[in-house]
């Protein structure tokens, strides 16, 4: 048996083995910390992403929820409620709800006083989860800790009595099963108000019991006839493995319920620092052998540019296997090193993408010789090394590039109230071929080889132009599909400004032109773009007929580092439908890939035009294949997950737009990721 | 609202470029036989560089252990890796820190409190971590050569068995 792959097994039994950790805390039936149906006043670990699934007396509540900060955690829920009573004493049959939660602690537990939470439950969907809370937790010993809070709304259902916050909040407007998806302001912390509370007691680090008083009235359960016996919960919590909690719930004296809880953090990758190939290690015993460009190609890096200046190496790489940057750079220095002959003292180490190149890494040989091993390696190594952008870049090494990469592919539908389980299954072969650094063709094809998407018979009912809300048809028409074929022209006139023109079928819905410039100032967190197109709608069998849609779209756009992680994205224009209007992004990035992210647009296109939803907003994450499979990879899984798919606040989905593509080669990304230039 | 998942196939080409800087397996070429207790499983690696007086050596698949005078300072390959390591084998009680690689592209760093003793055969390094005790163990023989060692590695990979020579 080969080490490595001894090693991988060997990884995941001690990941599945491990103790489960005292966590003070658990999430409740609906995905976010607290008691069973009750908040609490805590919150998982940060970065924790959690995803459950909790079922009693036909609601289903599937939720995600991502600890942003130690404080706040947002959680998005797709819940399926059947025989619910609606407005008007309507009971409907089945109810596919999707609402959004967020819970914040807003002061940490002390000797003497508790932590305190509050939340909002359900303030973007249809509102029939919505509540709003105060809590409190206080540990009375280690194992056994005591909640109590005031909850509004849905928390208000039994022995509600005034609200506290004033005459003024007194009346809760009726909820409105409407259009949903507008923030429902005009409710929190309104109407009545009562108690709820509970224990939460850890019997062993895998068992835990607790018992809450819910306020909740179970008002619309059953078709409004839910037998509510008694207003206490009682939950056991077994916890097989340190992710995995499953939950028993004994629930207002007449029903059980089951609930199931996986845990992860994007910190914590399954296979630690990874299992890629160890390095070159410098001053190489024996058999040097190829020439630079193979030595680099066995590392996963290609030469693009090389020239020897006096005592400088001076090379162009472009990193086609590493997440961190510094990792790259890394390998390079040390190839350079096992080849420069006696008289070169000094690398200069330039990433490229594209065409696109980042700074230049000018590193002393004498420097990688003496820290390859030593205590603080890294941190010494970029303590002498310096990083400077320069417009002066060795002569290409010509060559063409031709690669092309054949995947299974799966498009589920999500979210259709007819069958929320569809998808087609195929293969996408994708090709690209650069003929100098900076110019590329590309094209996408995929053919479907199973699935029911075409079934599915739900028609856009837009009044807008149906730029997004016809993806049925997409699917439904044609055999083999070609996804894109552009023309994409990169270029750097400044280090600190680049450009893209993309000409062609751009992306499965729209085919034109693009134009695209970006300039990041030198050691800022701010970077500014401009992004035009005119494009035109393609024919729904997604080979080159076009439809009569045409439409002007561009954007400019901010981009603000915050530093910790936290990234906002601004950018405000013209959509695809010919809406006037801005996105507001915001992502939680780490340093290894992950990326969670939410975003919301508001544009011209008054709410009930728009339809379901009201307006356009979603969720995004992007997860690194090499955290999945320990394996070095620059591929990640990207998606962007809307509650509702309408035709408002659209943008056109185009590939390798700058700001990602310059990150990667960035300043930030080099020294972000330093810690792995040794490995 | 349809979702597009790429589903990508872990490249196996990585491994069918051919490994020009890894083609040191020619006869004569010293190696050393690593494995792990708790795994039952080992395998060849081969000297394949040396800076001073670390030595590199290498496992066909890539796996890496690093020795300083027969002491463990590095590994990689391991996924939970070893990323370095002061020298080790010091007189009187001696504190050694030790670096990992933690999830997010940092570095950790970790103190040891050790005290190393020697017999005739064995020299034993003790240490008091922040999870436990570790002991390494490495024997020579009369000469001074050394025959084969038992290091820690990390908390999750916990200890490899190194023996020299033939």
């Amino acid at each position: 048996m080969r080490l490595l792959s001894a090693i991988c097994g060997l990884v995941w039994l001690w990941a599945a083995s491990a103790v489960a950790q005292n966590h003070p805390f658990r999430y409740n039936s609906y995905g976010a910390p607290g008691l069973i149906d009750m908040p609490g006043a805590f919150s998982a670990p940060d970065a924790e992403l959690a995803f459950s699934i909790s079922h009693f007396r036909g609601q289903t509540r599937n939720t995600a929820t991502f600890q942003l900060s130690s404080g706040l955690s947002a959680s998005f829920r797709y819940a399926a409620l059947d025989n619910v009573l609606g407005q008007g004493d309507v009971v409907h049959d089945r109810i596919l709800d999707r609402s959004f939660a967020l819970h914040y602690r807003l002061s940490n537990e002390t000797d003497r006083w508790p932590a305190v939470a509050v939340g909002v439950n359900d303030f973007l969907g249809t509102g029939i989860h919505a509540g709003e809370y105060v809590v409190a937790t206080k540990a009375l010993r280690s194992d056994l800790a005591v909640t109590a809070g005031l909850g509004w709304g849905r928390l208000a259902g039994v022995r509600g009595f005034d609200n506290p916050l004033g005459p003024r909040f007194g009346d809760r407007p009726d909820r409105d099963f409407g259009e949903g998806g507008s923030v429902s302001r005009n409710h929190f912390f309104k109407g009545d108000a009562a108690l709820f509370g509970g224990l939460h007691w850890q019997i062993r680090d895998d068992l835990d019991v607790t018992l809450e008083y819910s306020s909740d009235a179970m008002l619309y359960a059953d078709a409004g006839d839910f037998d509510r016996r008694s207003p206490v919960n009682i939950g056991l919590t077994y916890a097989p493995s340190e992710n995995l909690r499953l939950s028993a719930h004994a629930l207002y004296g007449s029903e059980v319920g089951a609930q199931l809880t996986y845990e992860l953090n994007p910190r914590n990758p399954p296979f630690g620092g990874g299992l890629d190939r160890g390095p070159p290690p410098i001053r190489m015993a024996a058999g040097i052998s190829g020439d630079l460009k193979q030595a680099l190609q066995a590392e996963g890096l290609v030469l693009r540019g090389f020239e020897r200046r006096n005592a400088v190496w001076r090379v162009t790489v472009a990193n086609l296997r590493y997440m961190a940057a510094a990792q790259a750079v890394g390998r390079v220095a040390r190839v350079l090193s096992n080849r420069a002959p006696a008289g070169i003292t000094t690398f200069d180490i330039t990433l490229m993408t594209n065409g696109i190149v980042g700074p230049a890494v000018t590193l002393q040989r004498t420097d990688l010789e003496r820290h390859e091993f030593a205590l603080d390696g890294a941190q010494a190594t970029l303590d002498r090394a310096v990083i400077a952008a320069s417009s002066d870049r060795p002569p290409r090494v010509p060559r063409a590039d031709l690669q092309w990469t054949i995947s299974p592919y799966l498009t589920p539908n999500i979210f259709d109230p007819d069958d929320p389980l569809r998808a087609d299954i195929g293969v996408a072969l994708g090709g690209s071929w650069s003929p100098r650094p900076g110019l590329l063709l590309s094209g996408t094809v995929r053919q479907r080889l199973v699935g029911n998407l075409d079934q599915t018979m739900r028609r856009s009912d837009s009044v807008l132009p149906r730029v997004r809300s016809d993806f049925a048809l997409y699917d439904r028409e044609g055999d083999a599909d070609l996804i894109d074929l552009t023309a994409t022209w990169y270029a750097q006139p400044h280090p600190t400004a680049t450009t893209r023109l993309s000409v062609g079928l751009l992306e499965e819905a729209f085919g034109g032109v693009a134009a695209e410039v970006l300039w990041r100032p030198p050691d800022s967190a701010f970077a500014f773009g401009i992004e035009l197109a005119q494009v035109r709608q393609r024919d729904y069998d997604s080979d080159f007929g076009f439809r009569d849609y045409g439409v002007a779209t561009g954007h400019a756009s901010a981009y603000w580092d915050m530093g910790g992680g936290y990234h906002v994205q601004i950018d405000t224009g013209r959509y695809l439908a010919g809406d006037w209007g801005g996105t507001l992004h915001v992502a939680r990035r780490f340093r290894n890939g992950w990326e969670i992210g939410a975003f919301a647009t508001l544009t011209d296109v008054p709410f009930a035009d728009f339809g379901e939803g009201s307006f356009d907003k979603g969720i995004t994450f992007s997860v690194p294949i090499a955290w999945l499979s320990g394996r070095p990879s620059r591929q990640t899984l990207d998606q962007t997950i809307r509650p509702v798919t309408r035709d408002g606040g659209a943008r056109l989905n185009l590939q390798g737009r700058l700001y990602d593509l310059t990150r990667s080669v960035g300043k930030e990304a080099i020294i972000d990721s330093w810690a792995r230039f040794w490995r | 609202m349809r979702m597009l998942w790429l589903i990508p196939l872990l490249m196996a080409g990585c491994s069918s470029i051919p490994p020009t800087d890894r083609e040191r397996w020619a006869d004569g070429v010293p190696f050393i036989r690593v494995s792990m207790p708790n795994a039952d499983i080992a395998t060849t690696m081969h000297l394949i560089g040396q800076n001073g007086d670390v030595e590199t050596w290498e496992s066909r698949d890539g796996v890496q252990v690093v020795l300083r005078g027969g002491v463990l300072v590095a590994t990689r390959g391991f996924g939970f890796d070893l990323m370095s390591a002061e020298r080790g084998l010091r007189a009187g009680p001696y504190t050694r820190r030790i670096s990992m690689l933690d999830g997010d592209f940092g570095l950790q760093f970790m103190t040891l409190t050790c005290v190393a003793r020697s017999g005739d055969e064995s020299q034993v390094e003790t240490c008091n971590g922040p999870h436990d005790v570790i002991i390494n163990t490495i024997t020579r023989d009369p000469g001074g050569a050394i025959l084969r060692s038992r290091q820690w590695v990390s908390p999750q990979i916990g200890y490899i068995d190194i023996r020299h020579g033939p």
